[in-house]
């Protein structure tokens, strides 16, 4: 009988992997392993999900109401983003990353057969930190998918060392807003797959490029050099469109939803007309 | 407040599942308190992160065994009010954990009081 099953996801810091778990005839079981893009030896690494921002509601399906105006709710696949910071060095190397849970489901649910030749090895005991001997059910080995088999296509990365982490962040839905601690700017990043072809159509048709001022479409591979964190490249194709403002206070605080990103500050001056909120 | 094995107690923390709107206990677990035991200690790494899932509950638990941080997850049928299983980090480890899939029950919202002893 099939069995209804849930999946959460354990960013395991030994290992240096996400671990997709499976509740089954109720015990935990580990699905697959998939591991992130090699690091160099001796780093200290920190793994962290980013949070959604505390507007708008989580989840509407399952509340069953309509979140509360002016923000409303995420769609039900929002965007996992995780960020990656490197503790012992001096300048705090950084990088931040999105996968929809979705994807991960989709691994975590494929059958055995997709694995290949020769992969379904035990690495139980050195890779995973839960040992079996400790649970009451000893689980089948898991699955581990090196992650040029699964990371490239299904994931973005960012280069994230100008960003205050993570009070330079906000999420929600299937957007993440990413301010740079020097610069001003204010990056936008929408992985919402209808709304991005709808950019994309939109800036084709009016300039006939994938981009536009402060609008950019990227759906090519995109490569964060090899240095002081990983060992190798990292090579990136999850679709997604930026829009990017400028100018904008480093202390600025965001409220968002999956419609609107109000970015706040307090100040003791009386405001200019049309200075804040500023909207994207 | 469990038994003591060798230099490493053993403690307790209760799970208390109440309904949101009259803060009794939840009509829909048979044991209005859950104990959950870990090997260790509550220092100020001590952290609870905690999720629904159906009938189910997802505990991680970040505790201190040692001078080292561990952690224990759990899994516990909220309805029938007992574990299921447990899986503790032999070792210093750091994680995260996020559910990808939730089919909330429909009275399922609850508040969820932990209480150390």
């Amino acid at each position: 009988m099939p069995i209804s099953e849930n999946t959460f996801v354990l960013g395991l810091k030994r290992g240096w992997a996400l671990e997709l778990c499976g509740i089954t005839e109720n015990h935990f079981s580990t699905r697959r392993i998939l591991k992130l893009p090699a690091i160099h030896p001796g780093t200290q690494i920190i793994l962290k999900k980013l949070d959604e921002t505390i507007s708008g509601t989580h989840c509407p399906s399952t509340l069953g109401r309509p979140s509360m105006p002016p923000f409303t709710s995420p769609s039900p696949d929002a965007v996992l983003a995780l960020y990656v910071k490197a503790n012992n060095h001096p300048e705090k190397l950084s990088s931040l990353f999105y996968v929809f849970p979705s994807t991960l489901r989709t691994l975590a649910e494929r059958r055995r057969e997709w694995d290949g030749d020769g992969r379904e090895r035990n690495i139980w005991s050195w890779l995973s930190p839960f040992s079996p001997c400790t649970s009451r059910n000893s689980p089948k080995p898991p699955l581990v998918v090196p992650w040029d088999e699964w990371g490239p296509e299904s994931t973005r990365w960012i280069n994230s060392e100008d960003i205050r982490i993570p009070q330079g962040l906000a999420l929600s839905g299937t957007r993440c807003t990413i301010s740079g601690r020097s610069t001003g700017c204010v990056r936008m990043l929408d992985f919402n797959p209808e709304r991005l072809l709808w950019i994309e159509d939109r800036i084709k048709c009016e300039t006939g490029e994938n981009g536009m001022n402060d609008c950019l479409v990227v759906t090519s591979p995109t490569t964060i050099p090899a240095g002081q964190i990983f060992q190798y490249g990292i090579e990136s194709k999850l679709p997604y469109y930026e829009l990017r403002k400028t100018g904008v206070e480093v202390d600025t605080m965001f409220l968002m939803d999956d419609k609107r990103v109000v970015l706040i500050q307090v100040c003791s001056q009386i405001l200019q007309s049309g200075q804040y909120p500023t909207y994207f | 407040m469990g038994g003591e094995t060798e230099h490493i107690k053993i403690r307790n923390i209760e799970i208390h599942l109440m309904q949101f709107t009259t803060g009794t206990h939840h009509k829909s677990t048979s044991e209005a308190v859950i104990p959950l035991n870990f090997p260790g200690s509550y220092d100020s790494d001590f952290k609870t992160h905690i999720a629904i899932i159906g009938d189910y509950l997802v505990v991680l638990l970040a505790h201190e065994i040692s001078s080292n941080v561990h952690h224990t997850l759990y899994l516990v049928d909220w309805v029938r009010g007992y574990v299921m299983d447990v899986r503790i980090t032999p070792t210093s480890s750091e994680l995260f954990f996020e559910i990808l899939n939730v089919s909330c029950r429909k009275d399922a919202l609850a508040i969820i009081h932990i209480s150390r002893s």
